[in-house]
């Protein structure tokens, strides 16, 4: 902040230096060597939030957010926020696929959520990210695409899942996929009918018709990491991330976490090697964490 | 199909307000931990959220001015909302148009000239419209930027107007807005009463304005008394918090 436009005080002798406040001499230690700050953290077991390093932050979820959507879910991961809402438009079904709806998600990371990113086009990171998430979405469907469907090769429905990253400090991809978990538990579709006759598609008159709701097939948790000088840290916060060598995904079924085959995607790109133990190690708590979250009831 | 009536011979509207009350305005500030300043604010069901970064560097150094700061707004409408979805779009003319509208505005109010060589960047998000954008966003654009601490001359409120049949109507919702009523966005500075921004892009009756202004104006004093609320309670809240802290950390029982 630059100053006022006061008048200068008269030139006095320098003063002795004050004992500062500690909390201000840390914060200006983080500020100008933030790599040390972290380590000195590291070296004690601890981090700077006063989290372990295998622990992660809580996960909140405030359901229905969005009056204007189908449905919708913000969750927060700490101080990081995605809002998720999605709407449902009527379209007509895939050649290939004549019984299925589609599900179309988008992660936006606009400028609003953090200082690092800038207006224009979004930067490659956060296109890898969205992408990342795409992917994720695509090879673990989470909703039964069939049930989308209203009429076979006439009519389906398409639903649009908006996310976006209103406070990104760190970690936002866990945060998404927990916020479109929730807010596809959340949607109500009203009941269509397709008429052969006029290849319109119109909402059931019949008043005792409840809206439908979707069959979930499987509460993905993602559960990301982040390795700085060899720690591995759990959901790491912005400023770790912006450290790390390297980072970890790995995605599990909350549903089957007790069962052998929780896994759905592990992604790593690149960065610092890590041993085998390492990843075992990353793996075994994504799935504690991923029962944790169920076990809170969290994604129901 | 005949033409909505927005104002019943009662004298109310289609939300059961009168013609000269505003809907219901709630905000807060500093709602984002990584932004130097924020809002959030409400202005019926019509929701936007402020995030002020800088003043800081500029990006780009030939756009640096010497002796000001520039302003940067960046205004954007979540694809969820409106009723119809409406995929987000760069380069959206209406948008740019708003953008443009607002930086105006903004570099009209805010102390420049101070921040030399720096870049003061607002970003706009609605996250759900009903009617009123462009006067929520200039709003909750005031309190992020009095939250971020950057040096005003005044606050900025604005309001809009319409007028039906004769009648003006305080701050229109989407339903009105939408019926073709003639419409007045005035931004005003509350404490000399000057207009930095009035937009009206219909025709109305040289004899109905004087009047329709008017109450736009009392709108803006009313919207006016509502911010400063928000902006003194929470800095009240500040003061104590800071006061808690100083305490504890020279050890004092604040208990």
């Amino acid at each position: 902040m630059a100053p006022g436009n006061t008048p200068a005080p008269a030139p006095a002798p320098a003063p002795a230096p004050q004992p500062t406040d500690p909390a201000a001499a840390a914060a200006a230690i983080k500020k100008l060597h933030p790599r040390a700050y972290l380590a000195r953290f590291l070296a004690a077991g601890v981090r700077p939030d006063a989290r372990q390093p295998s622990h992660f932050r809580t996960l909140r979820i405030t359901p229905s957010a969005v009056s204007t959507a189908h449905g919708s879910a913000l969750a927060h991961l700490g101080q990081t926020t995605v809002l998720c809402a999605i709407k449902a438009e009527v379209a007509v079904p895939a050649l290939d696929k004549p019984d299925r709806g589609f599900l179309v998600v988008n992660l936006d990371l606009p400028p609003l959520c953090s200082g690092k990113h800038r207006p224009g086009p979004p930067a490659a990171e956060a296109q890898a990210l969205a992408h990342q998430f795409a992917g994720y979405v695509e090879s673990a469907p989470i909703v039964d695409l069939a049930k989308l469907c209203i009429a076979e090769r006439s009519a389906c429905w398409v639903l649009y899942a908006d996310l976006l990253c209103l406070n990104d400090d760190g970690n936002v991809l866990d945060a998404a996929v927990a916020a479109l978990v929730a807010a596809l538990r959340s949607v109500r579709l009203p009941r269509a009918e397709y008429d052969d006759d006029d290849g319109a598609v119109r909402a059931s008159t019949d008043a005792t018709n409840r809206p439908i709701t979707l069959p979930i097939l499987r509460t993905p948790v993602a559960c990301s990491f982040a390795v700085v000088d060899n720690h591995l840290l759990a959901d790491p916060t912005a400023d770790e991330a912006a450290l790390a060598s390297a980072s970890v995904t790995v995605l599990v079924d909350a549903d089957r976490s007790a069962d052998s085959d929780p896994l759905l995607a592990v992604t790593k790109r690149g960065g610092t090697p890590l041993s085998k133990p390492q990843l075992a190690q990353c793996i075994a708590l994504a799935r504690n964490r991923a029962r944790a979250v169920s076990s809170a009831g969290l994604l129901a | 199909m005949g033409r909505l009536e927005l104002l019943s011979p009662e004298g109310l509207r289609v939300d059961g307000r009168r013609a000269n009350e505003l809907r219901k305005v709630s905000a807060k500030t500093g709602v984002l931990a990584q932004a130097d300043g924020s809002a959030y604010l409400e202005m019926g069901n019509t929701k936007v959220l402020a995030a002020v970064y800088g003043p800081r560097e500029c990006r780009m150094r030939s756009q640096a001015l010497h002796d000001r700061a520039i302003i940067n707004v960046e205004f954007t409408q979540a694809t969820f909302s409106r009723i119809e979805r409406r995929p987000t779009r760069k380069f959206d003319r209406k948008n740019m148009e708003v953008q443009l509208q607002i930086r105006d505005t903004f570099e009209a109010v805010v102390d420049t000239t101070i921040y030399p060589r720096s870049q003061i960047d607002i970003y706009l998000q609605i996250m759900q419209a009903d009617g009123g954008q462009v006067q929520a966003c200039i709003n909750a654009a005031t309190l992020a930027l009095i939250n971020a601490g950057v040096a005003m001359r005044d606050y900025v409120v604005a309001c809009t107007v319409g007028n039906v049949d004769g009648t003006p109507l305080l701050d229109l919702n989407h339903i009105e807005e939408s019926q073709g009523t003639p419409e007045i966005t005035l931004a005003t500075l509350p404490r000399s009463g000057n207009v930095v921004l009035i937009q009206m892009e219909s025709r109305l009756h040289m004899d109905k304005l004087e009047k329709t202004l008017q109450l736009a104006n009392d709108g803006c004093a009313q919207i006016h008394e509502r911010l400063d609320e928000v902006v003194r309670k929470e800095l009240r809240d500040l003061v104590h918090k800071v006061g808690q802290h100083s305490n504890t950390v020279r050890g004092v029982s604040t208990a």
